[in-house]
């Protein structure tokens, strides 16, 4: 068997990541899900690196003329899709953080206000200020 | 008829007490700061030398839209029947804000009322540029016919809040709420304001206009399609 330079480079690069997966485990950034689901995903990719010819079939389904170029496109999907995923994620997260900060910001604010109230022996609605419970957004 | 003055600020500990004092004392009852995320003692500063001044605080920064939106909602839970949203950077001249009013209590049909800046040698070249380009884009895309789309001092109906509603977290929040008015076809007029430039603006850069440019023409394509 021919490994030449480039697939010497990538099976480093899927035996670092799925390090870097296991670390990550141990970090508990994520749970044993995630872990397998990224260590299938480098072993694939070892795999893929050092056979090579196992989808040379699709060469032909696909009219590339090489098979690093079929490689090399669903690469990139993947990357796309992912990119879409990690947007989409956070996104969401803005929005909810935004919800957050500025619910704190306006029930900050309405403590600040009842606690000012019991000193003084004012309440709040007779400051014309906020009242009322509950999510306001 | 019950108002509220919202104005964002930032990182504003050197001018803050400047900018107060600029205030008429009539609408300083009226007044909801709201802090986003400033780094320095501005919040601070406002409830200790200012206590009867409203002044909400984001604990890290949302961008300029979110503010706005978060001085809407507290306005909306206050009743308050007119909002004026007003830059925290002194470029605006408080006592506008009774024409603004005015404007309301003489025309109940009108919906919104938007700032117009005065066009003079005070304005940079560059935001003089900026600000017709966007303007004139919003006039041909959306045929809502303003002066100046780019101008924060404007006040609107609360009732009206929620179809003008923006979900721009940064500079676009302006452009937006026009071009959510123009949807609605929200009655609306323009009266010319003071504007004073000065240093150290942190306002909108050119990055921002070419984002706002992109995004009206977003909104545009998104618009034809709903239709």
């Amino acid at each position: 068997m021919d490994i030449n330079g480039l697939q010497i480079a990538s099976i480093i690069f899927s035996v670092s990541m799925a390090y870097f997966a296991y670390y990550c485990y141990r970090k508990k950034y994520f749970g044993l899900v995630s872990l397998f689901v990224w260590t299938l995903i480098f072993i694939l990719l070892i795999f893929t690196t050092i056979f090579p010819e196992i989808f040379a079939p699709f060469k032909s389904i696909f009219k590339v003329a090489r098979l690093f170029d079929l490689f090399t496109v669903i690469g990139l999907f993947f990357l796309v899709v992912l990119t879409f995923i990690n947007f989409i994620h956070l996104q969401g997260l803005k929005k909810k953080l935004g919800h957050y900060v500025q619910q704190d910001a306006l029930h900050q604010h309405k403590n600040h206000h009842n606690t000012e109230g019991e000193d003084t022996g004012k309440t709040t609605s007779e400051e014309g200020t906020a009242s009322g419970d509950g999510d306001i957004l | 008829m019950s108002y509220r003055i919202v104005t964002p600020i930032l990182n504003e500990e050197k001018y803050i007490r400047k900018f107060l004092e600029s205030f008429p004392e009539k609408h300083l009852p009226h007044l909801i700061l709201v802090d986003d995320g400033s780094h320095d003692k501005t919040a601070e500063i406002i409830k200790a030398d200012y206590p009867n001044i409203t002044c909400l605080k984001h604990k890290i920064n949302l961008g300029k839209g979110k503010s706005l939106e978060t001085g809407a909602l507290k306005a909306i839970h206050d009743k308050a029947d007119i909002i004026v949203f007003m830059d925290g950077d002194m470029q605006h001249n408080p006592e506008d804000i009774s024409r603004f009013l005015e404007v309301f209590q003489k025309h109940p049909e009108v919906d919104i009322v938007f700032g117009a800046r005065k066009i003079g040698k005070s304005m940079p070249l560059i935001a003089f540029l900026g600000n017709k380009i966007l303007t004139i884009s919003i006039n041909l895309l959306f045929r809502y016919l303003l002066n100046d789309t780019q101008c924060g001092f404007r006040a609107f109906r609360s009732k009206v809040f929620n179809k003008i509603r923006w979900e721009s977290h940064g500079y676009s929040i302006e452009t937006e709420m026009i071009i959510n008015a123009a949807k609605h076809r929200l009655n609306y007029k323009e009266i010319t304001i003071d504007t004073i430039y000065l240093e150290g603006y942190k306002g909108t850069n050119i990055f921002d206009g070419i984002v706002i440019l992109l995004k009206i023409l977003g909104w545009r394509i998104l618009k034809f399609f709903k239709s």
